[in-house]
C-alpha cells in the first residue's frame, strides 16, 4: 500500500489506481507477420524483475488516465511517474 | 541484546532507544548527528552540552535465571501464554530443530497474542547459549503487523450488510418490487429474476413467462446492459479494431452484433452497437462486463492508438431500457408511439429510429436477444419507469407478461445465442463457438486476430459449443455436468461439460448447450452425462433449437 | 543462460491469523461471492486468506487494502468474528501464469524441466504434481494428466483457463 503521484491529479491513495503490467510494450503494427513465438512474446512474456520496474498504471477511480511509473518491486518505492508517450525520466 | 532496525529502503531513520541508544548522552549525541545527516542540515545546538546522567556500566543479559535445582526440576517459563519453558527450547534443539522458525513452531514460543514480545529474545538467547553459537546465528523470527492486535470490526466493521458493496438498481426497480419479482444479483445490479404469481415456484414462473413471450408479448427490463457512447471522426475505425467484424459500411440508423476478443483470441464480451450518425455510435455490452469493457477500450485508445479521434462515455446509468418482445410487440409499440412507421421496409430488423413518447426523446432499436420480433426503447433514466408502465398498460390486451433474467436466458438458449461468461470461459474462440461468420476475412487486424491463427487455436478438435438433447425430453441436465463417450472404462475421459440447460416450454423438451471436444464434427453422436445415481443419454445437435423460419 | 522466458508474474499472496479461540468452525469455508476463506487451526487461531496485490511485488508483506477487502468478506459471512483480533498478517510471493494454471513441463532444452506458476494454488496439489513431475523427468515425456500443462501452450494458444475456478485470489 502506497501513495501514487498521478501526473494529472497529484498524490492519491494507491487503492484509486489499477496496475496494468509492464510498460513500453508496443502492440505490433503487423501482427500477421510475426511467428507464434514472437506473438507469444508480446502477449505473455514479462520482465517480472525484483528491483526497478517500468509499469503502466491507470487512475481508475480518478481521472481514468493511463500513465507510466518507475517502481522498485522489492520495496514499493516509486522513483518516477510520467505520462503516456513520454520517455522515462530515468534509466 | 536487542533488535536494531535494518537500513531503511525508504526515507526514514530510527533514533533513540529504538535504535539501541539507552544512555541519555548517547541518545542526545547520536540523535542530533543522524538528524543532521538525514536532513542535510547543520544544527549544533546540542554540541558541547554537559550531560549529567546515571550510567549503567555493568549490563548483562540473563536469559535464564540461575537456580540451585537441576533444570529438569524447574519450570523456567518463557512464553507465559503458551506455557512453553526453557526446557522445551532445549528439547527442541535436542530433537534436531535448529532454525528458530522450527523451534518456534515446535514449542509455540512467541506465537501467543503478544507475538513473542515477551519471550522471543529469551528464546534466542537460550538457543544461542545451548547451541554454543552467536545470537541470531540460527535465525530470527520476522515480526509482522499489527504491532498491537486490533479487532476485525475496527478495520472493516462499517463495511458489512448493505454497506458491503454498492447496490445498483434500475430506474424501473420499484415496479419490479411492487409486482413481487424475485431478484438476482448480477455484479452489483439487482435484476428481476422472475415474477412468481401466487404460489408459483421459479420453474413454473419461468415456464409461464417463456411461453407468453413467444405466444404473445413479454416485457423485460434491460437497463443494466452496459452502454457506451462512442463519438469522434475515427469511431468507425475504432470499432473495426475492437470487434472481429467490419463496421465501416454499417449504415446510419442500423445496428450490428459484435464480438470482442481478448488479445489472446478468446471471447471477451459481446453486444449490439448502433450507428446513430456518421461519427456517433452507441455500444452495448454485457451487464457484468460493462466496466471492464470501457476500461479496456480506454486503455487501447490512450496507450496504443492515441492518434484516433474517439471519445468514450459510459451512459449505462443515463438510459433506462425497456425491451418488449413477441408476436404482438409491434401492435403494442404502435399504441405507444402512434406516429412511427413500423413496417419491415421502414423499420427492419437490426435498425433504429429516434422517436418521441409524450414529447420525450427516445431511441427505439429493433433488435432481439430472444429471436422474437422485439423492440428496445432507450429513454432518459428518469422516464424509464413511466414508459415501462405505459407499455405494460398498452400490452394488457395482449396479456403482456413481465419476464426476468431466467426467462431471458431460456429464450436465448432456444435460439442458440451465447452468453459471454456462461457459455464461454477464457478458452473459447469465436470458431469454437461456431461463429466463424463473425470474423471479418478482409480486415488486416483487430484485437485478438493474430491469436486465432496459432497452432492450437486453429486445431479442428478443440472444445466447441454444441447443442445437447436428452434422450428423455423431461430430463434436465445440470449445468457444469461432465460429458463422456463411454462409461465403462476407467478413468473416464471428460469430453466437455454442459454450459447452459433449461426445460423449454415452447419445444416441450429439455435443451442444453455444451462445450465438447471436437463437437463440431460429432453432430448426431450419442454421449453420456454420468450423474451421481444415474447416467443420462444425450445426443449432440445444432445449437439452434427453435427456428421459426422453418 | 538458457535463453528461455517464462510467462510468470510474481505477486504477494496475503493471509492473516486471529488470536486463538475455542473451536468454532471445523472445516475450511470458502466463498466465491465475497472472496475469502477461513479455517481454524488446531491452536484455535482463525486462518484467513486474502487475495494477492494486483501488481508485481517482492515486498513479502501485506497491504492494508487487501486486509480490508478480506476482512469485510469474512464479517459478511460471520458477523460474530467482528470482535476477533488480528494477530499477524503477511504476504508470500507467488508466481502466476497468465491463465492461472501451473506449468509442469519439459522444455526444448535437454534436461531442463519446470514445475512452476502455481500461483495461489499448489499446496493441496503438491503430492500429485510431484508424482507427475517425476514421471515427466523419468520418461522425458509428460504424463497424460499433465500434458495440458506444457510450457508451449502460451505460444500455441491451448490455454488451461483457471481464472475464477478457485474461490479467491486468481
Amino acid at each position: 500500500m502506497f501513495l501514487i503521484n498521478c501526473p494529472y491529479c497529484g498524490e492519491r491513495d494507491q487503492s484509486e489506481f489499477s496496475a496494468g503490467g509492464e510498460a513500453h510494450i508496443v502492440r505490433p503494427k503487423q501482427p500477421t507477420e510475426l511467428s507464434d513465438d514472437q506473438w507469444a512474446e508480446f502477449l505473455f512474456m514479462r520482465k517480472n524483475i525484483k528491483g526497478v520496474q517500468f509499469e503502466r498504471w491507470n487512475h481508475a477511480h480518478g481521472c481514468r488516465k493511463w500513465f507510466n511509473m518507475v517502481r522498485d518491486t522489492s520495496n514499493d518505492k516509486i522513483h518516477a511517474v510520467y505520462k503516456m508517450g513520454e520517455k522515462p525520466p530515468i534509466k | 541484546m536487542f533488535f536494531l532496525p535494518d537500513k531503511s529502503e525508504l526515507d526514514q531513520i530510527s533514533v533513540g532507544s529504538c535504535n539501541g541508544d539507552f544512555e541519555l548522552e548517547e541518545v542526545i549525541k547520536n540523535t542530533a548527528n543522524s538528524i543532521n545527516k538525514f536532513l542535510k542540515v547543520k544544527n549544533n545546538d546540542y554540541e558541547n552540552l554537559e550531560i549529567i546522567s546515571s550510567k549503567e556500566i555493568d549490563k548483562k543479559n540473563i536469559w535464564l535465571l540461575p537456580s540451585d535445582k537441576p533444570l529438569g526440576k524447574t519450570k523456567p517459563f518463557l512464553d507465559f501464554q503458551n506455557d512453553s519453558t526453557a526446557n522445551d527450547i532445549k528439547l527442541a534443539l535436542r530433537e534436531g530443530f535448529k532454525s528458530i522458525e522450527h523451534v518456534k513452531r515446535y514449542t509455540t514460543t512467541g506465537m501467543a497474542t503478544d507475538q513473542g514480545k515477551l519471550s522471543n529474545m529469551h528464546a534466542l538467547g537460550i538457543i544461542a547459549e545451548t547451541a554454543g553459537v552467536k545470537m541470531g546465528e540460527l535465525g530470527t523470527t520476522t515480526f509482522r503487523p499489527p504491532y498491537t492486535p486490533l479487532t476485525f470490526g475496527a478495520i472493516v466493521g462499517r463495511n458489512v450488510g448493505e454497506f458491503f458493496d454498492i447496490t445498483r438498481r434500475t430506474p424501473i426497480h420499484d415496479w419490479h418490487v411492487e409486482n413481487k419479482a424475485e431478484f438476482e444479483n448480477v455484479g452489483q445490479w439487482k435484476r428481476a429474476w422472475y415474477y412468481p404469481i401466487g404460489n408459483e415456484n421459479m420453474h413454473e414462473a419461468v415456464q409461464r413467462e417463456s411461453k407468453a413471450a413467444r405466444d404473445s408479448a413479454g416485457i423485460l427490463d434491460a437497463s443494466t446492459l452496459g452502454k457506451i457512447d462512442i463519438q469522434g471522426s475515427d469511431a468507425s475505425e475504432f470499432l473495426n479494431r475492437v470487434y472481429t467484424n467490419a463496421w465501416s459500411k454499417l449504415e446510419i440508423g442500423k445496428c450490428r452484433y459484435g464480438l470482442m476478443l481478448n488479445e489472446d483470441g478468446m471471447v471477451y464480451d459481446d453486444g449490439v452497437t448502433t450507428r446513430l450518425s456518421e461519427n456517433h455510435y452507441l455500444m452495448t455490452t454485457t451487464t457484468g462486463g460493462a466496466a471492464n469493457v470501457l476500461s479496456k477500450l480506454e486503455d487501447y485508445l490512450q496507450t496504443e492508438w492515441p492518434e484516433l479521434d474517439v471519445y468514450l462515455t459510459s451512459v449505462t446509468d443515463h438510459y433506462g431500457t425497456v425491451s418488449i418482445c413477441g408476436p404482438n410487440s409491434k401492435k403494442i409499440l404502435s399504441k405507444i408511439i402512434p406516429g412511427l412507421d413500423l413496417s419491415d421496409k421502414e423499420f427492419p430488423h437490426m435498425s433504429f429510429k429516434n422517436a418521441l413518447i409524450d414529447n420525450i426523446k427516445c431511441r427505439v432499436m429493433r433488435i432481439s436477444f430472444t429471436g422474437e420480433h422485439s423492440y428496445e426503447i432507450n429513454i432518459q433514466a428518469s422516464y424509464a419507469k413511466s414508459v415501462w408502465e405505459k407499455c405494460y398498460e398498452a400490452g394488457k390486451e395482449f396479456n403482456i407478461t413481465p419476464y426476468g433474467t431466467e426467462t431471458m436466458h431460456l429464450l436465448r438458449a432456444e435460439k442458440g445465442f451465447i452468453i459471454a461468461g456462461q457459455d464461454t470461459d477464457g478458452t473459447m474462440t469465436p470458431l469454437d463457438l461456431q461463429m466463424d461468420w463473425i470474423i471479418s476475412k478482409k480486415k488486416y487486424d483487430f484485437i485478438g486476430k493474430r491469436s486465432l491463427y496459432r497452432s492450437d487455436t486453429i486445431r479442428e478438435d478443440r472444445k466447441q459449443l454444441v447443442g445437447l438433447l436428452t434422450e428423455d425430453p423431461k430430463e434436465i441436465l445440470e449445468e457444469g455436468a461432465q460429458i463422456v463417450a463411454e462409461t465403462n472404462k476407467q478413468p473416464i475421459e471428460m469430453l466437455g461439460h454442459v454450459t447452459s440447460s433449461y426445460f423449454s416450454p415452447n419445444l416441450n423438451k429439455s435443451i442444453a448447450l455444451a462445450v465438447i471436444k471436437n463437437g463440431k464434427k460429432l453432430k448426431g453422436q450419442k454421449l453420456f452425462v454420468p450423474m451421481k445415481n444415474k447416467t443420462i443419454n444425450v445426443t449432440i445437435t445444432d445449437t439452434v433449437f427453435l427456428d421459426k423460419k422453418k | 543462460m538458457v535463453d528461455l522466458k517464462l510467462p510468470l508474474e510474481s505477486k504477494p499472496l496475503q493471509a492473516l491469523v486471529s488470536e486463538p479461540v475455542k473451536p468454532i468452525i471445523d472445516t475450511v469455508v470458502m466463498s466465491n461471492a465475497v472472496h475469502a476463506y477461513v479455517s481454524q487451526s488446531d491452536k484455535g487461531e482463525l486462518v484467513i486468506g486474502a487475495g494477492t496485490d494486483a501488481y508485481v511485488s517482492y515486498t513479502q508483506r501485506g497491504s492494508h487494502d487487501v486486509v480490508e477487502g478480506t476482512l469485510k468478506a469474512i464479517l459478511e459471512l460471520y458477523p460474530i468474528f467482528s470482535r476477533m483480533k488480528m494477530l499477524r498478517q503477511w504476504g508470500g510471493i507467488v508466481d502466476i501464469c497468465p491463465d492461472a494454471s501451473p506449468i509442469i513441463s519439459k522444455t526444448h532444452i535437454k534436461g531442463l524441466y519446470f514445475n512452476c506458476g502455481w500461483g495461489t494454488g499448489g499446496f493441496k496439489a503438491t503430492p500429485g504434481s510431484g508424482d507427475l513431475f517425476a514421471h515427466t523427468i523419468a520418461n522425458d515425456e509428460p504424463h497424460k494428466l499433465n500434458a495440458d500443462f506444457n510450457i508451449n501452450r502460451f505460444v500455441s494458444g491451448d490455454l488451461v483457463d483457471e481464472h475464477g475456478a478457485a474461490a479467491v485470489a486468481h
